[in-house]
């Protein structure tokens, strides 16, 4: 099975930058600028790895996980927070039995690929 | 007669990386280990197979019933609580979550009973808020042995800060440091 | 203005009050020391005119007391003494009167030195004011600058915060771009180009850390921490490079040097300045460490036979951004890490010194730690 990967975050260049990376490593993957369009995603079907932003305009990544918790969307799904912020604020308290892993900006391409060949084994 | 050895270990954020390091050729404990990871149920199975692929000792998802034998590690399934019965069976709950999450490590730690034939240890490892704080801190106070996983190596290090700020903690270590000393502490099982 | 006359002689009370009011001076009248007190205190008078020879209570007990009260002691005191009587002046200039008028007066005179006290008073008066304005201005100074120095930090703390995201293509894709490129000229301008981003992290993640250590906000995460076997987990963890760059290492700490600390700063501090000694010992040299137990405190002494410093630079070694001239263009240094050593001892109320006998003649850093904190 041909597992997708989906990043979440309002900055263009880290979108293309994770979607260099991931695409060089044979990864398929899908790339959304907003909680918004990580939730029509969801709604569409998309079963993967997510890796998303902590600091967006509108919906932030935790409101993001709250949202997906709330419709049911999780499950099958695998989330890793990609983040600029070194302390995960104490919102994620709530959710961190669906938060599988915390990477703080700026990583590496070694450190992002690290967290995907883990994490993507347990999409369903 | 020869005194058994319960092992609770407590990850949350950043947990199955840590642990994949943690149990890689982790040699067959004489111990009985319950392994607390806050996770989405599905990727249970995944998990626990990874970790059984690592290690010489015998890692599954604990079942209703069962009674814990050394050597093995019972992964606690999501969803549900995890306790043990007379410190040896193993009994899931579907009582509600307990800081937020379910399993709870507090939960499982606080069903444990002090006997003079067991030797209980409390492990609390990356991950974000304060499940397992209590549990440890009883542990500690029915003479078991506890450990946080140090803040360098932390993903986030909230669950072991939460618990060593209570201070009954005997060991902050690294994943490496709490394998040796549990290695040394508990032995190994002939075979 | 206002003169207290203290006089039990009422005649000659009568004839000073007659003078005094003359010069445009309002004039109170008591006949005795408890009034008189009760009257200063009461009044507030620019001026006491005070009879030395009282019953009850002399006028040397008023001044005296006076003199004692915080409120009172501003008000000049003049005493009216006898014409003979020396020892009576001598005594009451000593209690702190600014002047003394001869019994029976003159009353040009008694008019001059009421005079000249008021004018001193109303200098003095003047220069209370102007002090208090002064300080004024002083506190809000301070704080406008206070309120600046915050400011700084909040805006140093967001930008390298923010420098974070537009980092990440950088350190993610540079790497990438180097291992596709076969060109020997673009591979040189690519690992320069990296060494630089390196060095932007490195500033970075450094500015953000010496910000949280300015923070009040963010506190110690105190536990007991053995110095001694901290210095040695850096040593051992250092131990090749040490011996690549041909340096031996003397280890003289006592050991265990257990004080209460946080470990990750701890941690943070002695692999800095065990760094340092590397970096700045070019070969063959000695790094020698040293423990001293003081009272209640802990000297932990580091010295090398490395380059040493200047008098000029072993001032500013401390200072933040601070790089020894030749070093300024050094990109593995980023200027930050001995004043984030100095916050980490300040932040433990401790402190730190760097001495070198001069440029070629080594370094030695001391930093003293208390055993114990104080409960915050």
């Amino acid at each position: 099975m041909n597992k997708e990967i989906m990043v979440v975050d309002d900055d263009p260049s880290i979108r293309s930058t994770v979607d260099i990376i991931l695409k060089t490593s044979g990864y398929s993957i899908c790339a959304v600028e907003s909680g918004q369009g990580c939730l029509d995603r969801l709604r569409e079907g998309f079963r993967g790895l997510i890796l998303m932003d902590v600091m967006m305009p509108k919906m932030d990544g935790w409101d993001t996980i709250a949202a997906i918790e709330d419709e049911g969307l999780y499950k099958g799904n695998v989330i890793c927070m990609l983040t600029a912020v070194h302390d995960p604020c104490p919102k994620l308290e709530k959710l961190t039995e669906y938060v599988m892993d915390y990477v703080r900006k700026p990583f590496t391409s070694e450190e992002l690929l690290e967290v995907v060949t883990e994490y993507i084994e347990y999409v369903q | 007669m020869k005194k058994r050895n319960i092992v609770i270990i407590g990850i949350s954020t950043g947990g199955p990386k840590t642990l994949r390091g943690f149990f890689d050729g982790l040699p067959l404990l004489d111990a009985s280990i319950v392994l607390v990871q806050h996770m989405i149920k599905c990727a249970n199975r995944s998990l626990c197979a990874t970790l059984n692929s690592l290690t010489e000792m015998e890692v599954k998802i604990a079942s209703h019933g069962e009674s814990m034998k050394p050597g093995v590690v019972y992964f606690a399934p999501s969803e549900v609580h995890l306790k043990l019965i007379n410190n040896k069976m193993i009994q899931l709950v579907e009582s509600p979550k307990v800081c937020f999450v379910r399993p709870a490590v507090d939960v499982t730690m606080k069903s444990i009973r002090k006997t003079a034939e067991d030797n209980i240890t409390g492990v609390i490892m990356t991950g974000m808020g304060m499940d397992g704080t209590d549990g440890l801190s009883y542990i500690k106070s029915i003479g078991g042995v506890t450990f946080a996983q140090d803040e360098i190596t932390s993903v986030v290090w909230g669950m072991p800060k939460s618990a060593i700020k209570t201070g009954k903690v005997d060991y902050v270590l690294p994943p490496e440091g709490i394998r040796k000393k549990l290695i040394s502490q508990l032995g190994r099982l002939p075979g | 203005m206002k003169v207290l006359i203290v006089d039990d002689n009422t005649k000659i009370m009568a004839i000073a009050e007659v003078h005094l009011k003359k010069e445009g001076l309002e004039v109170l009248c008591v006949e005795d020391g408890k009034s008189a007190l009760e009257s200063a205190r009461q009044e507030k008078p620019d001026l006491i005119l005070l009879d030395v020879d009282m019953p009850d209570m002399s006028g040397f007990e008023v001044c005296q007391i006076l003199k004692d009260d915080a409120e009172l002691v501003m008000i000049p005191v003049v005493f009216l003494t006898a014409a003979d009587d020396n020892k009576s002046r001598v005594r009451g200039l000593d209690l702190g009167a600014v002047d003394y008028v001869t019994k029976p007066f003159d009353s040009f005179e008694l008019r001059a030195r009421v005079r000249a006290a008021l004018r001193t008073k109303q200098l003095q008066d003047q220069l209370a004011t102007m002090n208090l304005e002064l300080e004024e201005r002083v506190d809000q100074r301070t704080e406008e600058i206070k309120q600046l120095l915050e400011q700084k930090d909040a805006f140093v703390n967001q930008l390298s915060h923010d420098l974070k995201t537009p980092l990440t293509p950088l350190v993610a894709l540079l790497p990438m771009v180097a291992e596709r490129t076969e060109d020997v000229e673009s591979k040189k301008m690519l690992d320069l180009i990296m060494n630089n981003v390196d060095y932007m992290r490195n500033l970075t993640e450094r500015t953000l850390q010496l910000a949280q250590l300015n923070s009040p906000e963010v506190s110690l995460r105190v536990e007991k921490v053995d110095l001694a076997s901290e210095i040695r987990n850096t040593i051992e963890s250092l131990s090749s490079v040490f011996k690549e760059n041909g340096i031996e290492i003397v280890n003289n700490t006592t050991t265990p040097l257990d004080i209460e600390a946080d470990r990750m700063l701890i941690k943070e501090l002695i692999h800095n300045l065990v760094s340092n000694t590397i970096k700045y010992t070019n070969g063959d040299g000695v790094v020698t460490f040293e423990s001293f137990l003081k009272d209640d405190n802990v000297e932990i002494s580091i010295k090398d036979t490395g380059i040493g410093m200047t008098i000029e630079q072993q001032k500013r070694i401390f200072e933040e951004f601070y790089k020894a001239d030749d070093s300024r263009t050094d990109r593995s240094s980023t200027g930050l890490g001995l004043t984030i050593c100095k916050r980490i001892v300040e932040n433990h109320g401790g402190s730190i010194r760097a001495e070198s006998q001069g440029s070629g003649h080594g370094t030695s850093v001391h930093f003293t730690l208390p055993i114990r904190q104080s409960e915050k």
